[in-house]
Parts: C-alpha cells; structure tokens; sequence
C-alpha cells in the first residue's frame, strides 16, 4: 500500500488538491517577499548586487526575527478567514 | 557532508516552518474554542456527559470545516517541504551520491551496509512521513531525512537533532554500559547524544536502510562520534547472544507493526548480556493522554505514512517485555528540553519503557 494515493481531509478531494496549489502559490510569493527584502537591503548598503549575492545571503539573528515576525504577518493574512465564524 | 540551502530554498523552508507555527499557535486554539462549543452542545444533549472516548471526539470533530483545513495545511506544508528539499538537491545529487559511497578518511567508527538485506514488507509498504520513496528508495533519503526533521519539528530537538537522545539518557540509570546498541537509527540524531552520555562505551547502531546509516555514518563522523553503524534488521541481528549491557530505541516502535515489535523485543533479549538493561522512548499511549489529544494524535495514522500509529498506541508494551521474559519492567516520564522556535503541535513529554534481563 505504498502512499500512491494520496490522504485526503476534504470528501473531495478536489479541495485538497486546490489548497496544495494556494500554499505553493503562497510558497512563490513568501520567496519573492524574501527576494525583494534582500534586493532592497543590499541595493541600499552596496548599490549593486548579483545573483550570487541573494543566494548566498546570510541574515543576522535579529534580520531573522524580522523576518519570522514578516513571515508569521502574511500567514496569518493567508489564513485570515478561519478567524471568522467559520466552524 | 553538510549542505547549505540557498536562499530560495531557505525561504521556503521558512514559509513551511512559518505555516508549522501558524497551525500550532494560531490555529489549534482556535479549532480547540471551536470545538468546545459543539462539546457544550454534546453535553446539554447528554445530561453534561462530555465526549469520552477518542472516536466521539471524532465524530464531533470530523465535520468541521476548520479540522478539515487544519489538517489539510498540515498535509500540503509536509508534502512541500520533503519536494522542496528534494529539488533544491537535485543538481548536486552526482556529487552527493558519491560521497555517500566514499569511504571518510580517517574514520573513528564505522559503517557496512547489507545490499542483501530483505527488507520487510510492512517497510517497504510505506513512505514514512509522506517523505517520497521513503527511507530506503532514495540515494539520498538519510539526508533529505536530516534536513526535513528540523523544520518538521519546528528544531525543537536542538541544532544536531539530539534533544530526545538526550531526554533518554537522563533516565538511563547510572551503570557500567561497556556495549550499546541503536535499533532503529536512522541517521544517529539519538545515537551520538547517547554515546556522549556513556563515553567509552563501544556503541553500536543498526537501520534496515542502507541510504539512512551511509549518511549516519558521514554525520557522525563530523560531528566526533565514534559510532558503528551496520544495515540490519531489528528482528533478527547478526550480534552474538548476549553482547550488550544497553538496548535501546528512540520514537522508533510506532513505525513496527505488533509482530516486528514482538520479533524486536524477543531479539533483544537475545543479545541483551544477563543483568543488561532496554530502554525505549516513545509518545505515551492513548490511555495516558486526553480523548482530544489522542484523536489529533491518531490522524498520523492515516494521514502521515504512519499505518502503525494507531496499534502501537493502543499497544500494552510492558506485557510484551514481560511475555518475552524480561523483569523489573517500569515506565518513566522523560522531559525533553524544547529548543524550538515557536510552539509545537506534538509537545507532549516522552514515556521511555524500561526492562531488565
């Protein structure tokens, strides 16, 4: 029974299938927001940067707080529905 | 052999961790106040009678829209994070194989794999944690492995991943250990804390899979850990009778069906020397924990490439010790020190069983 087919929450799993493509979609956004915040970080302290530069960016602790506290914001923007009446 | 992911590959990991944390902070309290009042409802119906078991909690819970996205956010961040991680090491996955099969100069432990080995059929069913072609069907799955428990656990565990390793140890009651055996090791997150706790020991550590222990092997070595690893399987080793003083496991027997459990411990006894001590750490059973908890534990069963969760959890595990002859048999709670970034989801203190031949 190797997990060919895949679990399911939804009765249809169509829904599961739709919110697999909203979190990817998320996924690109959430790397796009990181993109930009290191491109608008170094284009201020070096005013030019390359490729290389952003992939092998490191942040400091404190630029990595900033960044969770960033990334928990937009998350719970994502998810901001389920704080509804929604059961 | 250690990988650093570039930044597009952090920045997912970080949006993984970020919906991780999401789910345990921000969305089980709210499921939970949710829940409650249909549990309120339940109880006027019932004269105050509150859901008791873990299948009437399900029944209240298995219709709500948000169990049903909770869970399924849950699904869908794991699934990306094992493609993640597999993508972001595709291109260097020559040079990585490689050095998985090159003998580590100068090496203070060992490793030998067993490409004979049969791998059992309730394995081989399975890819644990939804991880893709499992443990054994990739290359590179002991390193994938490693880089996903991490950000799975939210690193809870500590930066090498030892924390549990370390909860055991500190149960472990001082003795004489001259030889300790892993079953079950995975990668050796639990084994080299174990082998810190007891030094001098001769530790041995064994896993069905080949890929899981050649990159424990390389792990270990890095790290300073003096650790023989070889590819066996825990219901029947290759050890002698009676060679080791310690046996143990680590969050290892859920993902056994009874039998392999039985096989396991019996095989234990087996090479245990007399007066040797076993020792395994697990999540408590269902018994111990709140009809809530153990119906949000149980989804794992179904949901997470853990088809053994549930019958470990329902499990009498100090009666199958005792069938197979061992004695002074005793369960005791285990803190494990949370070095996590945020609150997690299966936070509940370990329960390590214990026995003596």
């Amino acid at each position: 029974m190797s997990v060919t087919h895949r679990p399911h929450q939804f009765d249809d799993p169509a829904i599961d299938t739709l919110l697999s493509i909203v979190l990817s979609l998320g996924n690109e956004v959430f790397a796009l927001r990181d993109r930009t915040r290191i491109i608008e970080k170094m284009l201020e302290a070096k005013g030019t940067i390359s490729r290389a530069d952003i992939e092998a960016y490191k942040p400091t602790p404190e630029e990595e707080a900033e960044i969770r506290n960033d990334n928990d914001a937009f998350i719970a923007r994502l998810f901001r529905v389920f704080e509804g009446n929604l059961e | 052999m250690q990988i650093e992911p570039n930044r597009t590959s952090q920045a997912t990991f970080d949006y993984v961790e970020g919906l991780k944390r999401y789910i345990a902070e921000k969305f089980m309290p709210r499921l939970r106040a949710a829940y409650e009042i249909r549990e309120q409802r339940y109880a006027q119906a019932r004269n105050g009678e509150k859901p008791a078991t873990m299948e009437q909690v399900g029944e209240l819970m298995r219709p709500m829209t948000l169990y049903r996205y909770n869970r399924a956010i849950q699904q869908a961040s794991q699934e990306l994070m094992w493609r993640v991680i597999y993508e972001s090491l595709e291109p260097r996955r020559p040079e990585l194989a490689g050095e998985l099969n090159r003998p580590t100069e100068n090496a203070i432990g060992s490793v030998e794999t067993d490409p004979d080995l049969e791998m059992p059929k309730y394995y081989t069913a399975v890819d644990f944690h939804l991880q893709p072609r499992s443990y054994h069907g990739d290359d590179l799955a002991g390193v994938v492995y490693d880089i996903g428990v991490p950000i799975y656990v939210l690193h809870r565990n500590g930066s090498d991943s030892g924390e549990s390793g370390r909860a055991l140890a500190s149960v472990i009651p001082p003795g004489r250990y001259e030889k300790i055996l892993d079953m079950g090791c995975g990668v050796g997150q639990k084994t080299i804390p174990m082998a810190d706790a007891f030094p001098g020991a001769e530790v041995h550590a064994i896993d069905l899979s080949g890929p899981m222990i050649k990159y424990a092997h390389k792990r270990a070595e890095r790290m300073g850990g003096k650790i023989h690893f070889s590819q066996q399987n825990v219901e029947r080793t290759k050890f002698a009778n009676e060679s080791f003083d310690l046996v143990f496991s680590t969050i290892l027997l859920h993902e056994l069906p009874p039998g392999a459990i039985r096989n396991m411990i019996a095989e234990i006894y087996r090479v245990l020397k007399p007066g040797g001590l076993t020792a395994h750490l697990n999540l408590p059973p269902y018994n111990q924990v709140s009809p809530y908890n153990a119906f949000l534990m149980d989804w794992e069963t179904h949901n997470n490439g853990e088809p053994y969760w549930h019958a470990f959890h329902e499990l009498d595990l100090p009666a199958i010790f005792r069938e197979a002859g061992f004695k002074n048999i005793r369960e005791v709670t285990a803190e494990s020190k949370n070095t996590g970034r945020g609150a997690y989801s299966g936070k509940s203190p370990y329960l390590v069983t214990m026995a003596e031949k």
